[in-house]
């Protein structure tokens, strides 16, 4: 669609203008669905609740309705758009489906009588691959695969797996670790116990050696190795591996409690958490590169996509048909501030 | 000649020595031949070793989440979201799940049967698309796909026949390559190749064998990437014997650095024939059978999403604790309602210990010499689900929404396998997993060490170096008990055993450990096996979080050869189904008023409180020795 000004941009507008072209034109078209505008009634959400409930066993709230109606959307416009490039029309398996569809109907005397083609051709005349789930699925499918082809081996610049090694810091990190020796305190009055071991370790100027002694014995042994944040807070819980990463090394610290007790702890050494090297990580940046870039023009071609084909909303309460006319003309869900404000100008 | 499965002695030699050497050796240490965090007297680590992802056909005619493949499942595994179905016609999943805790190692265990024939079913440029078998996949009838795909599996034909559109082009043989090299490719890319050894996996299969309606199901492990070309499937080799020596010659002495062992799962539903010391045509074992069943089986599945596979109240009375996740089925071939046969000695783990040790006594050689680990079984590519409080199902859409799970209440969220191994690396898991130091819980994470000999002190757990003096002085689970030496002929044999309570979440903190038990079996004078459960120590009431014993056997018998387990109970906590009812309001006081579909939440014969337990692998007594 050319830009047009702000106010015929109005969706409202853009709407009416729309609808009043299209009953005016109403004579000239078939019952075809392809110019027609997308029209989002109460029935649908209706159903789009009902789908919802089954599975979650409760009502979606406003956002996931908004999502739901969104996610609706997309299919039929990328439905439209794959029967408008043909796809339809080559594609073995929703003629075989439009077929076998057929031959339900036939009577049974003339089975395996009519060839499938012009089972398929008929189907077509009777609007049989209208709201068939496999042949829509089928059309999405083929259209985004046309969408996400790309040609040749994923190529990245140094610079590009850089950005996305960054972007994605979580997955890559290499977790921080630590080499600790603790003190172990169990049964009753820990708290009190491991405080006075404290004093008296600390008073006396022990190392670790006495740690095995000190307290009560510890299933995982007194003297650690190198071990990252998450196999220590398996070993020593959550709040002693806190403890490891924040208190000074060659000291004893504490005491922190676990499971099990208390724990007072030496901390050897310390490695912090650190991102790996482009080169360390080659491979998985690449294919993490290359699924991106595929999910990311899909998305964009959707997004563009939307600009072809007009929705008509027909719902009942205001608020949820200004939500959903706002998702439909916005290029992603909207964020919570928007909601948000949509509630306050209610 | 006596075999023995191979033993680890010069490990034990070297470790006394290190300890005797320097006091400090356990300091200041500077990472092992891959990791970081070696560790001479190992740690614990906690995965999963069955997992079904989008690979497996049945995932999928239980119209799973397409995009649940291994990679998915590998990164669920690490603690990523994953989309649960039913998938609505966009694509989108119905919900997500993860975990609150990932795990150490995970392997991807798809149904080897039909790589290929899934593959073709769901590429339409193929001639076998529209097959009749591909119909029946993706038409969503869910008895129906049952019927065409699973029921194949239960011939007892020795050349199976595969579909008729496997002879298309390319073959299902032919794409089957693909899909194992896939499945391959994706557990290289999840391993951690850092010294960090954040997370191991392993490449591995299922042997779906179920012939003539048991259930003699297998996973098969590989030790490294050195894989066969193809996974030797039921349709391939219907009879484990026939999987055996196809291990042996395409792996083991392939001399391709190639290793692998073999998981039983599920011999509850085996109506006997798991532990039959016999080859299928009836042969009995001879010696040879019998050590090689131990040396390529070390270990056995005992505890997965449908049921419980230790003992069974019929065959053991006396122990109440047999009734623990016990499922009432025998034969799963049946559709669902039918009438089940009654369940048949030999489909427990407890039979088969004693079985092999009736049989050491004739052949000279246990073939049922096996540990125990613990898996889910799940077909979301969901690894190491086990939570009970958000179990979403491991069918796929059949028991993702609570109505599916009920119309299964009898099934649980499946169990864990632990190995106590020097580091997460594969070298290191997989040798435990052979020497079988491992055990398995019933999903939870409770630490437990056992160890046996004749020389510990009556008051080791007072000692700080418990686990170092346990395998200096003994054997650690999995192993066989060293000859008692003269100082100690005559005396019994004692075993430590010190359990720490699972820490849970801050959401979900463990619960407490109740118990600990200890199981003996044994073969009295007369040949026949027996079986005796001992309450070693009992925590006060409430709890503990960390229990420890040494105990001796006050009933030993030199003579007689033996096994010994310990299991650690936990206290009560609610069952995934008490747990998910009450949140759907449901009250079984007005029964009346109880939807039909949610009716088994009151189902009078399953337990609302449940003790989630571990159970260690064995370790063996033999008089000779």
């Amino acid at each position: 669609m050319p830009a047009l000004p702000r106010l015929l941009r109005a969706p409202l507008l853009h709407f009416l203008a729309l609808g009043g072209l299209l009953l005016a034109a109403g004579a000239v078209f078939d019952s075809g669905s392809a110019n027609d505008p997308i029209v989002v009634t109460d029935a649908e959400i209706a159903v789009l609740h009902a789908e919802h409930r089954r599975f979650h066993q409760r009502e979606p709230d406003a956002r996931e309705t908004g999502q739901l109606v969104r996610a609706w959307i997309d299919q039929e416009i990328k439905v439209r758009e794959a029967r408008r490039l043909g796809l339809a029309d080559d594609d073995l398996l929703i003629r075989r489906r439009l077929a076998e569809k057929m031959e339900v109907l036939l009577p049974e005397d003339r089975e395996g009588e009519i060839p499938p083609s012009d089972l398929y051709a008929r189907a077509l005349e009777l609007g049989l691959d209208r709201n068939d789930a496999i042949v829509r699925g089928r059309l999405v499918q083929r259209l985004e695969m046309g969408w996400a082809r790309e040609h040749g081996p994923v190529r990245a610049s140094e610079p590009e797996l850089r950005a996305y090694l960054e972007a994605n810091r979580e997955r890559f990190q290499r977790p921080g670790a630590a080499r600790v020796s603790h003190v172990f305190v169990g049964g009753p009055g820990v708290g009190a116990r491991a405080t006075q071991i404290l004093s008296e370790l600390r008073s006396s100027d022990a190392g670790t050696e006495v740690a095995p002694t000190a307290g009560d014995p510890f299933l995982a042994g007194h003297h650690l190795p190198m071990r990252s944040e998450r196999r220590l807070e398996e070993t020593l819980g959550t709040a002693a591996t806190e403890l490891a990463f924040a208190a000074p090394p060659g000291e004893w610290v504490g005491p922190v409690e676990s499971a099990w007790g208390a724990h007072l702890l030496w901390i050897h050494e310390r490695r912090e958490k650190s991102l790996p090297a482009v080169d360390d990580v080659r491979e998985q940046l690449l294919r993490g590169l290359a699924e991106e870039r595929r999910a990311e023009r899909i998305r964009r071609a959707t997004i563009e996509l939307r600009d072809a084909y007009p929705v008509e909303l027909r719902v009942e309460d205001p608020l949820l048909h200004a939500r959903l006319a706002h998702l439909a003309r916005s290029p992603d869900t909207p964020t919570e501030d928007r909601w948000a404000r949509l509630e306050t100008e209610r | 000649m006596k075999t023995h499965p191979p033993r680890c002695r010069p490990t034990w030699t070297a470790l006394a020595f290190l300890i005797l050497l320097s006091p400090t050796a356990l300091l200041a240490q500077a990472g092992g031949p891959n990791c970081d965090d070696y560790d001479p007297h190992r740690s614990p680590f906690f995965g999963d070793l069955h997992v079904h992802t989008s690979f497996s056909m049945d995932t999928l005619y239980f119209l799973g989440n397409p995009e649940s493949d291994p990679n998915a499942a590998y990164r669920f595994a690490q603690g990523d979201p994953i989309g649960f179905p039913p998938i609505d016609p966009a694509g989108n999943p119905a919900f997500t799940v993860q975990l609150e805790r990932p795990l150490d190692f995970a392997a991807v265990t798809d149904h080897a049967e039909y790589f290929g024939e899934v593959r073709i079913c769901e590429t339409p440029s193929h001639p076998g698309y529209d097959s009749p078998e591909c119909q029946v996949f993706r038409s969503g009838n869910i008895p129906a796909a049952f019927f065409e795909w699973f029921f194949p599996l239960t011939t007892t034909d020795p050349d199976p026949e595969r579909f008729d559109m496997c002879d298309g082009d390319p073959s299902c043989l032919e794409l089957a390559r693909t899909v194992w090299e896939e499945t391959r490719a994706a557990a290289i890319a999840a391993d951690d190749p850092t010294s960090m050894c954040e997370f191991t996996t392993f490449v591995g299969y299922e042997w779906t064998a179920n012939t003539a309606t048991s259930n003699l199901h297998r996973n098969v492990i590989f030790a490294n990437e050195q894989v066969p070309e193809l996974p030797v499937s039921f349709l391939d080799a219907p009879r484990v014997e026939e999987l055996h020596d196809a291990i042996e010659t395409d792996c083991i002495e392939a001399g391709t650095g190639c290793d692998a062992l073999i998981i039983p799962h599920n011999p509850n539903l085996s109506q006997g024939r798991m532990f039959l010391p016999q080859s299928f045509d009836g042969t009995p074992f001879d010696a040879a059978d019998a050590e090689r069943r131990a040396r390529m089986e070390p270990l056995v599945e005992i505890i997965q999403h449908k049921g419980a596979s230790e003992c069974h109240p019929a065959f053991s009375p006396s122990d109440e604790e047999c009734a623990f996740e016990i499922v009432p089925l025998t034969n799963n071939a049946l559709p669902p309602g039918a009438d089940q046969p009654p369940v048949r000695e030999g489909s427990f783990a407890r039979d088969g210990l004693k079985f092999g040790l009736e049989q050491r006594e004739d052949l000279g050689v246990n073939p049922f010499e096996f540990g125990f680990v613990g898996g889910t079984d799940d077909h979301n590519a969901a690894a190491g689900d086990t939570e009970e409080e958000g179990f979403s199902g491991h069918l796929a859409a059949i028991d993702s929404s609570l109505p599916g799970r009920l119309a299964q209440v009898s099934a649980n969220p499946g169990g864990l396998t632990v190995i106590w191994a020097e580091e997460n690396s594969r070298e290191s898991l997989f040798e435990a997993l052979r020497r079988r130091e491992v055990y398995a819980t019933s999903g939870t994470r409770p630490v437990v060490r056992f160890f046996g000999g004749f020389r510990y002190d009556a008051n080791m757990c007072g000692n700080p170096s418990f686990a170092a003096r346990g395998y200096a002085q003994g054997v650690p689970m999995g192993g066989e008990l060293d000859a008692p030496g003269l100082s100690a002929r005559g005396q019994a044999p004692r075993f430590a055993v010190s359990a720490l309570r699972d820490q849970g979440t801050l959401a979900r903190p463990g619960a407490p450990i109740e118990r600990i038990q200890l199981i003996k079996g044994w073969v009295d004078e007369r040949g026949h096996a027996q079986e005796k459960v001992f309450d070693l120590v009992v925590a006060p009431e409430g709890g503990s979080d960390s229990l420890c014993t040494v105990w001796s056997d006050p009933e030993f018998d030199p003579d007689a050869p033996a096994f010994y387990y310990a299991r650690v109970l936990e206290e009560p906590s609610p069952r995934w189904h008490a747990l998910q009812c009450d949140a759907a309001g449901v009250d079984c006081s007005q029964p009346d008023l109880v939807p039909d579909h949610l009716s088994n939440c009151c189902a009078a014969d399953i337990p609302r409180e449940i003790q989630e337990r571990a159970w260690t692998s064995p370790i063996w007594y033999y008089p000779e020795s």
